[in-house]
């Protein structure tokens, strides 16, 4: 199977998915990171004896791929292996160290169902400021507010400030508020980690609309069987490289079996959950 | 299954993709998109309704600062230095309130990119609106400021809609010149942390080497040179008082203002465009 082999999409939109949803070509991200924390002191004796305070981390060294529209796929990889900075990079937040980057429609990402929130607002006001991070209009969500507080279960709570709901509720606030929006191409970056197994029930219509849609989607999560369950193709990443990128469970079966393998490089994998934290 | 490559760092060039972070023009446009104007709306009414959330005066506490500093110069210097203006609580009024919006305002611009590291490296918001809407709730403060001290001007019976009219690209260059300080204060702070005690200190001292309290004629030559020319704030304040007070501006001291105002902008935005994502990453 050639990488998101027109998964969802209709006759009509064969056309347009003639082209892909989105091309790397030796995409490649570095940081600098310091060596140690960063005082007048250290800067001095650095620069009296010539040396650097900071060194470069390739998060991301060579990473090809191609998203066919439409297409729904996985990212799976360890803790620190450049998920989210790859997802950064397509979602256009970074911009790429080296290498080509295409991406056809301009992707719409969830990264943190929290970021966007302003916990001293209410939860009704934070609809509207939540949905306009994530580029929805203020009048569709005026419109829609009343169906999403009830889709989230906190119709009740709409007007205790958001600082007052649990994590699970705000979650559920954050998704559905971004079941609103409007976008060819969707990246979720682990959005169901603290949801109740009652509204995973009510999200499975939200991903299962996504699935069922001509959007192309890339998601990521720890949950295999949540990945499973929406997704038909896989990319796993590992050590900052795509290694395997195919049908799903072909990708998972070899990702998993690489829990019992040496990771490629687990002291710069350890730098790069410590660097992005 | 496709197997896609993986290993070193690149030997290819610096991406072109990201070059497209770097057009201001397009970036300008895309800022000014339906759903980028209706996000700066909500960040901005989120600013407000956040800045003085729990406090039992509200939003009065914004306008009473002034005021108790005005009370307070008014007693202290009004002997020294009010025998030669005709509305010196006006007169204090607007430099006041000019100062303490470019103090405030750059004070948090340094932290910016910073508080909201977050929000701009989990969603795609523009960093301008973030930038801008922060901002937006300092200038809706000054702009009160201004309309009360219009209001001063009127019952003095100073006011003159053609001066005051004059004045506003003033103003707009003003807000111009502290965008661009603040968004140049922000970007050094995401290397350097120092960045913000070295401005708290050089803050304070703006209130006394700005003609606040005292008039530009009180100064000897070369002090009064060194404060109308090499203090960015000097030919605002000067020019906006004036507005306000009904006198003529100097056209050469407007000019000038106009330039600051514009120059800071244009230069604090060119850097950011050049330094933010290296900012961003640092933050």
């Amino acid at each position: 199977m050639r990488p998101g082999d027109g998964a969802g999409v209709r006759p009509s939109d064969r056309a347009a998915a003639a082209s892909p949803a989105a091309r790397a070509e030796h995409l490649a991200k570095r940081f600098h990171v310091l060596r140690a924390e960063r005082t007048a002191l250290r800067a001095l004796r650095a620069l009296l004896r010539g040396e650097s305070l900071r060194r470069e981390l390739w998060v991301l060294k060579d990473v090809s791929f191609e998203i066919a529209r439409g297409a729904k796929v996985a990212l799976v990889g360890r803790n620190g292996s450049g998920k989210t900075t790859l997802l950064r990079l397509l979602s256009g937040i970074y911009a790429p160290t080296a290498g080509r980057l295409e991406v056809a429609d301009r992707p719409r990402p969830l990264f943190s169902c929290g970021v966007g929130f302003a916990s001293e607002l209410s939860v009704s006001e934070n609809v509207l400021l939540f949905g306009t991070v994530h580029g929805i209009r203020r009048h569709r969500l005026r419109e829609r507010r009343r169906d999403i507080l009830a889709r989230a279960d906190l119709a009740p709570l709409a007007h205790v400030p958001v600082k007052d709901l649990s994590t699970g509720q705000v979650q559920r606030l954050a998704l559905a508020v971004f079941a609103e929006a409007e976008a060819e191409f969707v990246i979720l970056d682990e959005v169901i980690g603290n949801v109740d197994a009652g509204f995973l029930r009510e999200a499975d219509r939200f991903f299962r609309a996504l699935v069922d849609s001509p959007r192309t989607v890339l998601m990521t999560s720890h949950d295999a069987s949540f990945l499973r369950a929406y997704c038909d193709e896989a990319m796993w990443i590992d050590g900052g490289a795509i290694r395997l990128h195919g049908r799903f469970d072909a990708v998972l079966r070899e990702y998993e079996r690489s829990f019992g393998e040496p990771e490629a490089d687990p002291a710069a994998r350890r730098e790069r959950v410590g660097a992005r934290s | 299954m496709a197997i896609a490559r993986g290993g070193q760092p690149p030997a290819v060039s610096p991406a072109e993709a990201s070059l497209r972070f770097r057009r201001p023009v397009a970036r300008l446009r895309r800022l000014a998109t339906p759903e980028n104007r209706d996000l700066l709306v909500e960040l901005v009414r989120a600013g407000i309704r956040t800045a003085d959330h729990n406090s039992f005066l509200g939003a009065l506490w914004s306008l009473l600062a002034p005021f108790i500093m005005l009370v307070a110069l008014y007693l202290v210097f009004r002997h020294r230095f009010a025998a030669g203006v005709p509305a010196y609580p006006l007169y204090l009024l607007v430099g006041i309130s000019l100062v303490n919006y470019f103090v405030t305002a750059t004070r948090f611009g340094i932290t910016v990119l910073f508080a909201n590291r977050q929000l701009i490296l989990d969603s795609t918001v523009p960093r301008e609106a973030v930038v801008a809407a922060q901002l937006a709730v300092h200038t809706q403060k000054l702009l009160m400021e201004m309309a009360i001290a219009a209001a001063f001007s009127a019952w003095y019976g100073l006011f003159s809609l053609g001066a005051v009219l004059t004045a506003l690209p003033l103003l707009v260059a003003y807000v111009a010149l502290t965008a661009g300080i603040g968004l140049l204060l922000g970007l050094v702070h995401c290397f350097a942390r120092d960045v913000e005690h070295i401005w708290s200190l050089v803050s304070r001292l703006l209130l006394f080497v700005t003609p606040v309290f005292y008039g530009l004629s009180d100064l000897p030559l070369l002090t009064r040179a060194l404060v109308c020319w090499a203090n960015p704030l000097t030919p605002f304040l000067v020019g906006i008082r004036a507005a306000l007070m009904d006198q003529p501006v100097s056209p050469l001291l407007y000019g000038y203002a106009l330039l600051l105002g514009t120059g800071a902008l244009a230069v604090g935005y060119g850097v950011f465009l050049v330094l933010e994502n290296a900012a961003v990453e640092r933050a």
